[in-house]
């Protein structure tokens, strides 16, 4: 099957669309009884993993295994809890450290080797990240963390926590799911298919589609050329790329985020939500509350709140922001590109907090247009173009290169994209109602998506991270 | 449970669904009806016959395989027979047919496209005379580096497009054909994007276009080129290591299958009273430069072809080696890449032809 429909782990395949998906569904709504459901659910999203390795499916699998256990022995030896968290907070961390970070390590401890002329006699060497390893290994890691807090009480049904890990709708690129976000919702399954849930979830899903083929793909295709060569980037075009690149990252990310909470219901599950508007927010924290909330709640659940969060000095506040963002940027990808984005929104934090009078006073308007600037104006350092590149962008962005009108005209049209998004609420607060009209919607959009669904699918931007 | 802010979002959207109204009642139905056309869309067009996966190949991309489908597919829809027709590979395909017919060629069609080799332009021409079709002229481009042993073509592309397209409305008839033992996923993409052709004459996702007389355009680089944006210079040191270099490399000597289909056409063409121009389309002077620098033995592989072409020499045949874009007045600026060319050139190229500018044969 994989070779003949070109399976893959994205959601706008042909295979996925036309036959994974039907199949899963229609299996998991023909079996009557709940523990088949989810032994279907996992099995099916182990299938969905293996388009991409089957080979790696057994750290998953070992990733999960470990996980289960451990939070049992949690709960069973009290007296030694902190013991076995420490031992799934190392576990999950050495994991997520080895495929992730080895190599940005050793290479790191090379420069610097070579910055003082020493000898640095490791090999190069190079290793695949697993698909989605940040994702799962948030989820199982929060997993025995709300164990140990006795937030949750640990599972004891195995294929049910496999099936929370391997979700097939959020294995990949999130939301990051807490099992005590979909505990009681595996309990009770619903037996039938529920029309309103499955119209809703249907509707987010060509939604969220139409946002990744339709809208970030294109985007992609116009900027993709720009960011090719930095060095030739003026200052309109690298505020076009820039922008481009904004509105691209949040039109495929929050497509995907749609698609997932769609296939989530489509299946009787919520997910949470993982982006509300955030071209509307106005300030630093406003924004993050608004763009992958899910990851911003780990942090804040996990690290932020208890380092001490705001309740301490505004100087340690600033140490835990500096060390909260540096975590963000490296979760992002192993490189100093990512280190440096995530300092850059620490000292965007601590500022706004040190002006937070002068910054809430200022207008509206102007408040949201600083946010975007701010938030574009990072991207080079996440655009994955290493540091000396995104100098070179930088460099551009302040008028240092050539001024040369190219790409005003994608840049006007991404300040207009951007003003649309600034005002249109999120899919979901949507007032969708399951009128002809809507219907009609709907299927000439997924005719338009149908158009560019191609052989070898763009992947997703937060795919593989 | 999810925090309340989500629960909240997630169930006045579901709630939103569960609207009483007269119409929303319907949902279920329209839903299931919807769908079902979709499905039954789909599998009817996975029953065509999709070029693109029965020969999938690792250059294979949508632009190359949809090229010649589109090239027959418009032939089939001209509304007389052209007395003139372009075969060979995308080195031609700039070659607009409203110059030719300026130059008295009489109604031009341009059925090359990209990567066609000799052998293909052979099953196109037998094609043609077979179905009655046969051009007064042919102008044949040819590209020294796809002699190159191996070089991979899309002969099964090609013969079994001129197959097909061997009864008229054959893209109608090969919607019927039952389906095949694998599914065609990609066949629904292959459909839309006839559709997209035969409404707009253009493919949406790829941006390049086809007139109805075979005439093809690149609409962003056009565009790019438009707006004096393209980077003629960056186009040729990108190319050069990655797609020229290697090309050559392996062109030590012509392929004598593909000298063969040469010779075969000149025959075919005299059976069919059709005069033959065969055309070695400019390079880019700067390539030629690295090429003798880098791939020495080219030349004599590239002078291989020509002198060939130059033993098929008749009254019928005219051979017009135009490597070098001073043999017909051509320029330095109107190339898009090291083998494309466009605007002046792409004129020049015609003028020169008809002019019998360069002929080897006189």
């Amino acid at each position: 099957m994989h070779d003949a429909l070109n399976c893959d782990t994205l959601f706008h395949t042909y295979c996925f669309i036309f036959v994974f998906l039907p199949l899963t569904l229609a299996g998991y709504w023909f079996v009557p009884n709940r523990r088949w459901k989810i032994a279907w659910l996992a099995f099916m999203s182990l299938v969905f993993y293996s388009f991409w390795d089957i080979r790696y499916s057994a750290l998953l699998l070992v990733s999960t295994a470990v996980d289960f256990f451990l939070a049992l022995q949690i709960t069973r030896d009290r007296a030694h809890a902190k013991a076995w968290l420490v031992a799934s907070i190392l576990f999950n961390l050495g994991v997520l450290g080895f495929f992730k970070y080895a190599v940005f390590a050793v290479e790191s401890a090379r420069s610097l080797f070579d910055i003082f002329g020493l000898p640095f006699e490791a090999p190069h060497y190079q290793i695949v990240l697993p698909l989605g390893i940040s994702f799962y290994i948030f989820q199982t890691l929060s997993y025995t963390i709300d164990v140990y807090r006795r937030d949750v009480e640990p599972t004891r049904d195995l294929v049910k926590f496999l099936a929370f890990v391997t979700l097939f709708p959020q294995l990949v690129a999130g939301p990051i799911v807490r099992y005590k976000e979909v505990t009681d919702q595996l309990d009770n399954l619903p037996k039938r298919m529920d029309w309103a849930m499955t119209g809703a979830g249907l509707s987010l899903f060509i939604i969220g589609l139409a946002k990744k083929l339709l809208v970030a793909d294109r985007i992609g295709a116009r900027i993709d050329p720009i960011w090719a060569d930095p060095g030739a980037m003026g200052l309109v075009s690298s505020w076009a790329a820039t922008l481009g690149y904004a509105l691209q990252y949040y039109f495929d990310f929050s497509g995907y985020s749609d698609m997932a909470i769609g296939l989530g219901l489509l299946l009787g599950l919520r997910f949470p939500v993982n982006f509300r508007a955030p071209f509307q927010a106005l300030n630093p924290s406003d924004f993050w509350r608004r763009w992958h909330i899910t990851l911003m709640r780990f942090v804040r659940d996990y690290l932020y709140i208890p380092l001490g969060g705001n309740r301490v000095s505004f100087g340690r506040w600033a140490f835990i922001i500096l060390f909260a963002w540096a975590l963000i940027g490296l979760w992002h990808g192993a490189g100093a590109a990512y280190l440096l984005w995530g300092l850059f929104f620490a000292v965007v934090h601590i500022t706004y907090r040190a002006t937070k009078d002068r910054w809430d006073r200022m207008p509206r308007v102007v408040q949201l247009v600083l946010m975007q600037v701010l938030f574009a104006a990072s991207l080079p350092l996440l655009r994955g173009i290493g540091v000396n590149e995104a100098g070179t962008v930088f460099a551009a962005m302040f008028g240092l290169h050539a001024f040369t009108t190219a790409g005003v005209v994608l840049l006007v049209v991404f300040i207009l994209l951007y003003a649309f998004a600034a005002v249109v609420p999120p899919a979901i607060d949507w007032r969708i109602r399951p009128t002809p009209t809507w219907i009609g919607y709907l299927a000439v959009l997924f005719f338009a998506i149908t158009l560019y669904l191609a052989p070898e699918p763009q992947k997703f931007l937060y795919y593989q991270f | 449970m999810l925090i309340d802010e989500d629960e909240k979002e997630i169930d006045r959207l579901i709630a939103g669904m569960r609207t009483r109204d007269a119409s929303a009642r319907r949902f279920p139905w329209m839903v299931l009806l919807v769908f079902t056309t979709l499905v039954v869309t789909y599998l009817g067009s996975s029953a065509t016959v999709n070029p693109r996966l029965e020969f999938p190949g690792p250059q294979d991309t949508p632009l190359l395989l949809e090229q010649p489908f589109a090239k027959f597919r418009y032939h089939e829809d001209l509304q007389s027979p052209a007395t003139t027709v372009v075969l060979g590979a995308s080195n031609v395909m700039t070659l607009d047919p409203s110059e030719f017919q300026r130059q008295g060629f009489g109604p031009t069609y341009n059925f090359a496209y990209s990567r066609s080799l000799a052998t293909e332009s052979l099953a196109v021409q037998r094609f043609l005379a077979d179905t009655d079709r046969n051009p007064g002229t042919i102008i044949q481009g040819v590209a020294d580096f796809q002699f190159a042993v191996g070089y991979q073509g899309r002969a099964r592309v090609t013969a079994e497009l001129a197959e097909r397209f061997r009864e008229p409305d054959s893209l109608t008839s090969s919607l019927l054909i039952p389906m095949k033992a694998s599914m065609k996923p990609a066949a629904v993409l292959d459909l839309a994007r006839v559709t997209a052709y035969n409404t707009l004459g253009m493919d949406i996702a790829s941006q390049y276009a086809i007139d109805d007389d075979g005439l093809f355009h690149y609409v962003e680089r056009d565009r790019l080129i438009e707006a004096r944006e393209y980077d003629l210079r960056l186009a040729l040191e990108q190319s050069y290591p990655t797609a020229i270099l290697p090309a050559y490399k392996a062109f030590d000597s012509p392929d004598s299958a593909q000298l063969e289909a040469l010779s075969a056409q000149v025959a075919l063409a005299e059976t069919t009273n059709t005069t033959m121009y065969f055309v070695l389309p400019p390079i880019h002077p700067t390539v030629t430069a690295w090429l003798d620098r880098d791939v020495p033995g080219w030349r004599s592989a590239h002078d291989s072809i020509v002198a060939h072409l130059v033993g098929l020499c008749s009254s019928r045949v005219h051979v017009h080696d135009y490597t070098d874009p001073s043999s017909f007045g051509g320029n330095d600026a109107s190339f898009y890449d090291p083998h494309h060319y466009y605007g002046d050139n792409a004129r020049l190229v015609v003028e020169g032809l008809a002019a019998g500018r360069g002929d080897l044969c006189t």
